[in-house]
């Protein structure tokens, strides 16, 4: 029977059902995920006030305010009162948000980077490559992290540009395993050998046969390490060893505001929550993509 | 089982050294080198080039790196530490590090028993009623659990029970005269001890809950059912026990982010422990100090994990062979 007599028949006879794109699927398929909605309702308008801060901060984030106002309440002028040095905090918390979004989001994208490229090469080539790559990750993956992230953070000098990559340094190792896995099952289906008996470089194989096949629990993988990102950030800025004053990060803001906690326990609440919020839709959307980008899901 | 162990202990040696050397020339090839903090330690007459010269001859550090790092390894096993710099001044490291380790040590094993009680507990009962508003506030439990960061919800706990209804001791062991009271050193316990926990009950109780569902479908359980065991028999004799090998190993993965969470909590909660030692020494540029504490978070690490490995193979066959 050829094909175009049986989408007749299936037109004529069978149930009718719309016909959907993968895509379409996919967003069927996460739409009905109300949290992961919801996660990225707030997310996104999470990343639209970090873009336009400029235009929705009132004051400047480090200059002192005046009249001089130390530890002032809410007013019509400074919306969640000002900090200790008169500055204003709602202006802080939305350049803030700028900071630490921006070092989650760059620390995930290079970490990712980082474990596909380990996780391919280990994968792909296998032998020896393979065994020495993997027993990095899994040794990194026994190392106590925050210990050593606090100490290069202290030896390369905090600030934005360390801090990044200290995360980057210890991030990776998720994603090189998860593709050091998917690889070695694809490298047993016929499409890969169909590959390699067309002749195809071992750069084509990698990048136009295995990786697309593996991208989906790159992606969830990637966003469910960036809520772990922004915790890391904050805590290493709480500690005074990421993201230095006078620049703003919700991390540093709560070191600030631990030293008032008896005065004004209201200025712990702000960041935290911001963190908080940020964490949690971020990792309602990763887990709404891992039901929306799993193929066995239902329909 | 033997060789299983053994080969096992050797590679957790070298995984010791790989560490130790890590952080040795971490510290020791830093721009600056491990005087970079000398300049603020000394008055501004007393700092000249002389003056680093000799500190460096005092300390050894003008000898080439590597060296350096078998004669330091040499005085970590004989108990040499150093003597810490600016913490405690003159103070043997290793002294100083004994004697924060019991701290250290009470807060993890009691977050430790709490989580192992409250993750299966909140596991089990959510795998048992699959998708019952329990499980539901499970889920959104654990969601939250694992978004909150611990320093923000040590000091919400603050805020709450300490500042506003005064009930709970914001920080330190005990009050001052009532260290051999019980009663007050559980109560300065108890906030430390649920902040070190949320993360683990979080991501426990998921674990336990998705390995037990996925036990219940294997056929063994159908065929226990079968023969007329009563459905608490059946959880009991037969899916819990298996349901429950893998969370050895990951009771091993947790001891590593239980180390990092210590430095969170024990600073934020004032907890005179290894964690708030270690978060001081790298505030003072206490190398010898920060040095000896990972030393010993290394080997303790090593040593859950390798604790965790061997546990897997006593109740898991099938791992020695392999």
């Amino acid at each position: 029977m050829s094909a175009t007599s049986a989408t007749a028949l299936q037109a004529e006879f069978g149930p009718t059902t719309e016909r959907r794109s993968q895509k379409q699927m996919i967003w069927r398929r996460f739409r009905r995920h109300k949290a992961a909605m919801v996660g990225s309702v707030i997310l996104l308008t999470m990343i639209a006030i970090a873009v336009f801060a400029p235009l929705i901060a009132p004051h400047s984030p480090t200059r002192i305010s005046f009249p001089f106002c130390r530890d002032c309440g809410p007013s019509a002028d400074h919306w969640l009162g000002t900090d200790s040095l008169s500055r204003d905090i709602f202006s802080r918390l939305v350049y803030a948000g700028r900071v630490s979004l921006s070092v989650a989001f760059l620390a995930t994208t290079f970490g990712t980077v980082v474990g596909v490229l380990v996780g391919s090469f280990a994968g792909y080539f296998g032998g020896r490559v393979e065994m020495v790559l993997m027993r990095i990750t899994d040794v990194m993956l026994a190392l106590p992290s925050l210990p050593l992230l606090l100490i290069l953070s202290k030896v390369l000098g905090p600030g934005f540009n360390t801090i990044v990559l200290v995360l980057t340094l210890f991030g990776w190792m998720g994603v090189a395993r998860l593709v050091h896995g998917s690889f070695l099952s694809l490298k047993g289906e016929q499409f890969t050998e169909a590959a390699v008996a067309l002749g195809a470089s071992s750069r084509r194989i990698i990048f136009i046969h295995l990786l697309p096949n593996s991208l989906a629990p790159i992606i969830v993988a990637a966003t469910l390490s960036l809520g772990g990102y922004i915790i890391v950030e904050a805590t290493l800025s709480f500690l005074g060893l990421g993201i230095q004053p006078p620049a703003s990060s919700w991390g540093n803001m709560l070191t600030g505001a631990q030293a008032k906690i008896f005065q004004n326990p209201l200025l712990t609440f702000y960041p935290g929550i911001a963190i908080f919020l940020v964490v949690l839709s971020a990792n309602f959307v990763g887990d709404g993509l891992r039901d929306a980008l799993d193929p066995r899901g239902k329909e | 089982m033997q060789a299983y162990i053994i080969r096992r202990l050797f590679q957790s040696a070298l995984l010791v050294l790989i560490i130790s050397a890590l952080v040795f020339f971490i510290l020791n090839l830093a721009p600056g080198g491990p005087l970079s903090g000398l300049k603020f330690q000394i008055s501004a007459r007393e700092y000249s080039e002389a003056s680093v010269q000799r500190y460096k001859e005092l300390l050894g550090l003008d000898k080439p790196v590597y060296l350096r790092y078998f004669y330091w390894l040499g005085d970590m096993v004989r108990g040499d530490w150093g003597d810490s710099w600016t913490v405690s001044t003159g103070r043997p490291v290793l002294g100083l590090i004994m004697s924060r380790l019991p701290n250290t040590l009470t807060l993890m094993i009691s977050a430790t028993i709490l989580s192992l009680v409250l993750g299966l507990l909140i596991g089990i009962v959510s795998a048992i009623k699959q998708y019952s508003i329990i499980d539901t506030a499970a889920t959104v439990f654990s969601f939250v659990g694992i978004s909150i960061p611990t320093f923000w919800f040590g000091l919400m706990m603050i805020v709450l029970f300490s500042v506003h209804f005064r009930i709970l001791p914001a920080g330190g062991t005990a009050d001052f005269g009532m260290e051999n009271d019980i009663g007050n050193r559980i109560k300065h316990l108890i906030m430390p001890v649920a902040v070190l926990s949320l993360i683990n009950v979080a991501g426990w109780s998921r674990y336990v809950r998705a390995s037990l569902l996925n036990v219940m479908q294997q056929d063994y359980l159908r065929t226990a059912r079968a023969k007329g065991l009563s459905g608490s028999k059946v959880i009991t004799r037969h899916a819990l026990r298996n349901a429950l090998i893998p969370v050895i190993t990951l009771m091993g993965l947790e001891i590593p982010i239980l180390f990092g969470g210590a430095i969170v909590t024990e600073t934020i909660f004032s907890w005179p422990g290894m964690g708030r030692l270690y978060f001081q020494s790298l505030v003072s540029s206490d190398y010898p100090l920060a040095q000896g504490l990972l030393f010993v978070t290394a080997v303790l690490v090593v040593l859950s994990n390798l604790l965790a490995d061997i546990g897997y193979a006593i109740v898991d066959p099938r791992v020695r062979l392999s």
